[in-house]
Parts: structure tokens; sequence; C-alpha cells
């Protein structure tokens, strides 16, 4: 009786897990054109987007992930704030060709231009979150899908963002083109996986939310 | 005449003065007010003790006028007997991805990965001095002395290890270490700043690397 009740909880969970990977399976991209034009689409509609984030951090060494949490906002053409609030009160705010750290109430303003790596985290960011990697060439770009979401694999050509990432992965919300999910592998596969959640789009945002 | 004199004795001056200065490096300067204890029973204080195995730190490096904030995760893997440091941005990015090794079977460093923009010889030299600084282990073979402040009952260990001394001045109370210099020679290497604590591994800290004026600061959060 036992090894029949095992047998069947097995078998629940064989198909629960094929399930699983299934949907997780990504398959090349056919139609490319008809999902450049709905990302085309949605980035001339989306004038802001305010969203909370998840970011889930994966290193080798660690068997946990590393959780952060935050608001994250953009503004068409290149504002853009990630405010991070747990586990600590920090965030990023590019602003008018600058770029602002704001760690707790200690205040840094960095010029993009003349900061490599500011200009390099910036050029993701921004990338990443609008869907700017149409025409890009600082990365090779392919694409994928699932049932649930397209997934766009960059990989950085210039060796300075190299140096920093092997790859970015984009998912797109089939349902609405937004962005779900972003994920930086890096050298040696530590990755950070940031969620978007609760996402609003074209809803006026005040210049002060980033000064 | 009195010309000829001086310049006859000028070799034994600077062999003089040469030999001065080589005898004033050997010796420490201990702090001022502490008593040699002899015939005592001396443990270098541990600053990561052996039941510690991780923690996260709020953490920023200062290289001359730059400044970098972030995460940092140091992990004790028993297996190998080593410490894997993970200093990363609030984004995820790694700045830098290093281990550490003090004791059996041999000491050990390597640089798992470091952001282009950091590396540099003269930091990875200081970042090899002051992570073998906070977790050092000494041979038990290696000479101990202590000094004691009569009133304050601080405490000062002195260990010499090859040409370097390190200097370990102890909380009265809870009797951790709360500054660690290394010196080689006269020069201070760098110093480690740690505020008083009673777990097995410390909660705040600050790092020092006075040669390069790399300085270092932790400070621990819950993720």
């Amino acid at each position: 009786m036992k090894i029949y009740n095992l047998l069947i909880i097995s078998l629940i969970l064989i198909v629960l897990s094929s399930f699983q990977n299934e949907t997780e399976v990504y398959h090349k991209l056919k139609d490319v054109d008809s999902f450049i034009s709905k990302v085309k689409i949605y980035s001339a509609e989306t004038f802001s987007i305010k969203s909370d984030f998840m970011q889930e951090k994966h290193l080798t060494i660690l068997e946990e992930v590393l959780i952060s949490e935050g608001h994250f906002t953009f503004q068409k053409e290149n504002n853009v704030l990630w405010e991070y609030t747990h586990p600590i009160d920090y965030a990023i705010i590019v602003y008018d060709g600058k770029f602002i750290i704001r760690d707790v109430d200690k205040l840094s303003e960095f010029n993009i231009e003349s900061n490599r790596m500011f200009k390099e985290i910036n050029n993701m960011i921004i990338t990443s979150v609008s869907g700017n990697f149409l025409n890009n060439s600082d990365f090779e770009v392919s694409y994928f899908e699932n049932n649930d979401f397209y997934m766009v694999n960059l990989i950085p050509v210039r060796p300075e963002v190299k140096d920093m990432l092997s790859e970015i992965e984009i998912y797109f919300d089939k349902k609405d083109i937004s962005v779900s999910k972003v994920k930086f592998i890096e050298p040696g596969d530590d990755f950070t996986l940031i969620k978007f959640f609760n996402k609003e789009f074209n809803q006026p945002i005040p210049e002060q939310v980033f000064n | 005449m009195r010309r000829r004199k001086f310049t006859s004795l000028f070799p034994f001056f600077l062999v003089f003065i040469v030999l001065t200065m080589n005898l004033s490096s050997c010796s420490y300067k201990h702090y001022k007010g502490f008593q040699l204890v002899s015939d005592a029973d001396v443990h270098l204080p541990v600053i990561f003790d052996s039941t510690f195995n991780k923690t996260t730190y709020l953490t920023t490096l200062k290289v001359f006028n730059h400044e970098l904030s972030g995460i940092t995760i140091i992990k004790k893997v028993k297996k190998t007997n080593t410490f894997h440091v993970v200093f990363m941005s609030q984004i995820g990015l790694k700045y830098f991805d290093l281990v550490v090794r003090m004791g059996k079977p041999a000491d050990w460093f390597e640089i798992n990965y470091i952001m282009e923009s950091l590396n540099k010889e003269f930091i990875i030299k200081a970042l090899q001095t002051d992570f073998q600084l906070l977790f050092a282990k000494y041979p038990n073979t290696n000479e101990l002395q202590l000094y004691q402040h009569p009133e304050s009952g601080s405490k000062e260990i002195i260990v010499a290890n090859n040409k370097e001394v390190s200097s370990y001045l102890t909380d009265p109370v809870t009797q951790k270490a709360s500054l660690i210099e290394l010196r080689k020679g006269i020069s201070t290497q760098a110093t480690i700043s740690l505020v008083p604590y009673s777990t097995n591994h410390p909660p705040e800290f600050k790092i020092n690397n006075k040669k390069t004026r790399i300085q270092l600061e932790f400070k621990e959060i819950k993720m």
C-alpha cells in the first residue's frame, strides 16, 4: 500500500515538473518582425512607467538568494529612479544627464559622460526597461518566447560592458508587451534578477520625484 | 685640521645612524602607559571566530577621491577553511570577489573577479594585506608579547610575523580586538578599528590601508 502511494505521489510530481518545464522552456522566436513592431508601438505609446520591484541576487557561494525591494520610475526620454526600500534606503537617480546616488541622507552627484562605469550602468538600465535595444550596436540580440513571455537576449559587444556582464535577458509580458523581468548575468554565472509588478503606465510624474 | 677629523669620522657616523634606524625598526613602540606583562598566558583575539558562518555588510570603499558603496557578503567555507568575500553594488553588479585562507594547509589569497576600474596592482595588493589582516591566524610558534594598561585594563598583544609586526588592542570588557595595526619597519601598513562586540563576528568595522590610502567601512545588515 505504501509503495502504491509513493508511486502515485512520484507520478504527480513528474507531471507537475514536466508542466513547469514546458512553461519555462523558451523557443527561438519565429516572427521577430511582429514582436519588434509590438515593442515599437509600446515604446512610442509609453511616456512613463511606475512599478514596484523585487531584486534577487543569486551568488554561487550562497545557497540562499539575497532579496532587495523598492520602487521604479521611468520617464521619457532618459529619466530613471531606482528607489530601494529594503534592506536599506538607497536610490539611483538618472536625471537631466546627471547620475545621482542617494545613500540614506547622503547625496552624491556624478556626470554620466565623465564616468564610464556610470554611463554603462545607465545605458543598461535604459536599454533594459525601455525596450531600447532595437538598432543598438552595443549588443548582439536574439529573440525567444514561451507561453507567457517574449525573451530578448542581449550579449554585450563592448569590452567595458563585457567585463561586468556576459548577458542580459529582458522578459516581456505577452499580455501588454511591458518588461516583467530583467536578468543581468555576470561572468562566472552569478546573476541578478529584477521582477517588476504593480505596474502603472503613462501616469503623470512630478519633476520633484527625481530631485 | 678640524675639517679633516670630521671627514675621517663620517663613515662611522653613517654606520651608527643606519644601525640605530635598523634597531628602532625592529622594536615595536607600544601604547603609552602600557606595561609589559611577563609569564602571562597570551592568546590572540580572533575577529571571525570558529562558529562564524556568514553575514552581510553595508560597505563603502574609498579610493583617493572615488567612493563606491554596496553590500559585502562574507562567508566561511568550512570544507576549504577559506573566507569568501563578495563586494557588489546595490543593483547587484560585483566590484570584487575574493577568497582568503589564513592557516592550514597554507595561506591563500585569490581574486575571482575584480571590476576593470579597480583592477590595479596596488588595489589588489591592498585588498590582500587588509583581508589577510582581518582573517589572520598566526602559527603557534610565533612569539606573543602582552602589554597592559594598569588602570583601564586594556591589553595590547603584539605578534611578529617575518618582517611585519601586528598589534591587537583589546576591549577591557569583551576582551575582543578593538584596534589592529599592521606595521612593517617604522611605517603602519594598515589598521582595522572595530566597535565593541561580543558576538562571533564584528557588526561594524573600518579598514584603513594607510600605504595606499584605501578605506573600507562595514556595517552589518540583515538581508
